[in-house]
């Protein structure tokens, strides 16, 4: 009973390493799921009514199932059809490391496309007529001025989505992958101690939320400087 | 079909039976960290500089590891103690453990969002309670809260949403939940897709259902102030 200093440090390389799959997971999932979720976001708010109930159902339905189930599915699902048992699909859904990394991607980007329309909407309707009547194409309009503008706007939510999903990707151990909650957990049964382990994973953890928030502090900073000369 | 009937050869029974599991593990953890979160939100506006501290630890410890890792730590930790303290061999069940795992770290979320409220009721509105002779209690019960559910409503919501899809880790630890019910029935009939949708759509569900309720909840909250737009 108690925190084991030594055995924390004998720890320390493999809870790394575990640090490392589950950065090497969330790191793929964080670029994918935002190049998924602007254009969903952007067909979210299409006029066609069609192509809007489309986006919606992805959103609802990615955001409405549990990260879990999603892993399951894709890991153990798709393991029992056809058509990706027996061609070159296999070698991706074989391994859980993909199947998490698709499954991840999926259930981040359906919060995404809430996060990216509530940050488009928010950019005044005004900018966008004066963008297109300086002659900027809708094309020119939306990647200049609504998408960089969307971006300041959208910043925050976006944070608060990234530290819930780094931590989400605990799930990781379910569908077997050695990420950090799992290191912790199977050093929990080689070493009788359950204590050590899961607090030196779960402080590790909480640095990387750390610099996750650290980091969008100063982008946050960096984006907004032409709006407070003065230094803080 | 007959896989999710209700007899013995389909899984529909076991499935209700992981479904009700679930709903007592997000309505009580989530009544737990209402409760939890209500007092450090009352912590977090004292000008105590220890208890503001001991707020500011609470809330940056709780999020910032995921919840599930609370819930293991719990699980295995909560028993050895017990035998430590009192010398009695005491289970901890999954179910216990994942209430007791989610209402604390949830409580962070929540008694943040009471905090906001608190703080966004404009100070006159103190001031003029004073002024027409109403004491602490009644001045909190009559004039603050109102407001301040009002405001706090949506961000709790929110929270019960996020807490309900993260019951579904807390099989990790080997809750019968909904997700277990549904991996084990999935593995047996070889018919995966099923169940996963099926225990997924129940998630969808039960969140729409709650959604609907919310609502009711804020027109309710809203009476009395400028007529809610019909959507």
């Amino acid at each position: 009973m108690g925190f084991d200093v030594e055995l924390a440090w004998r720890l320390l390389p493999s809870l790394m390493r575990g640090a490392g799959v589950t950065l090497a997971v969330l790191l793929p999932c964080l670029v994918a799921g935002m190049l998924l979720a602007v254009p969903v976001a952007v067909w979210r708010l299409s006029p066609n009514a069609l192509v809007g109930s489309l986006a919606w159902c992805f959103s609802m339905f990615f955001r409405g199932v549990p990260a879990l189930i999603l892993l399951y599915m894709i890991y153990n699902g798709l393991a029992t059809v056809g058509i990706i048992r027996h061609t070159v699909l296999w070698n991706v859904f074989f391994d859980p490391y993909y199947c998490a990394v698709i499954g991840f991607t999926l259930n981040h980007a359906g919060f995404l496309v809430e996060v990216v329309k509530g940050a488009i909407q928010a950019v005044p309707p005004g900018l966008t007529d004066a963008a297109r009547s300086l002659g900027l194409s809708r094309r020119k309009t939306f990647f200049l001025m609504t998408l960089p503008m969307a971006a300041r706007y959208g910043l925050s939510a976006y944070m608060n989505e990234v530290i819930l999903f780094a931590k989400g990707t605990a799930a990781l151990g379910a569908i077997t992958v050695m990420d950090l909650l799992a290191v912790a957990n199977a050093a929990v049964s080689t070493s009788y101690d359950p204590m050590t382990p899961l607090i030196m994973a779960g402080a590790i953890y909480w640095c990387i939320v750390q610099v996750i928030q650290k980091g969008f502090a100063r982008l946050e900073n960096h984006l907004n400087r032409y709006l407070d000369p003065t230094p803080n | 079909m007959e896989l999710l009937s209700f007899d013995d050869t389909g899984y529909g029974d076991e499935m209700l039976a992981g479904a009700f599991i679930t709903v007592q593990l997000a309505v009580f953890s989530f009544l737990l960290s209402l409760v939890l979160g209500l007092a450090l939100g009352f912590i977090a506006r004292s000008r105590n500089r220890l208890l503001f501290r001991a707020w500011r630890f609470y809330a940056s410890l709780f999020m910032g590891v995921p919840s599930i890792l609370v819930v293991f730590f719990l699980y295995y930790n909560v028993p050895v103690l017990i035998r430590a303290l009192s010398g009695a061999r005491m289970d901890f069940s999954p179910l216990a453990a994942g209430i007791v795992a989610l209402g604390i770290v949830y409580a962070a979320y929540v008694g943040e969002v009471i905090r906001g409220a608190i703080l966004n009721i404009p100070s006159g509105q103190v001031d003029a309670a004073r002024a027409i002779g109403l004491r602490t209690l009644p001045m909190w019960w009559l004039v603050l809260i109102p407001q301040a559910w009002r405001i706090a409503l949506p961000g709790i919501v929110n929270i019960w949403m996020v807490l309900l899809k993260e019951t579904a880790l807390v099989s990790m630890v080997g809750l019968t939940d909904l997700v277990r019910v549904a991996d084990v029935a999935a593995a047996v009939t070889k018919q995966p897709f099923m169940f996963y949708l099926a225990a997924g759509f129940g998630y969808i569900i039960f969140s729409s259902a709650t959604m609907v309720a919310a609502r009711r909840l804020e027109r309710w909250a809203y009476r009395g102030q400028l007529p809610v737009k019909a959507q």
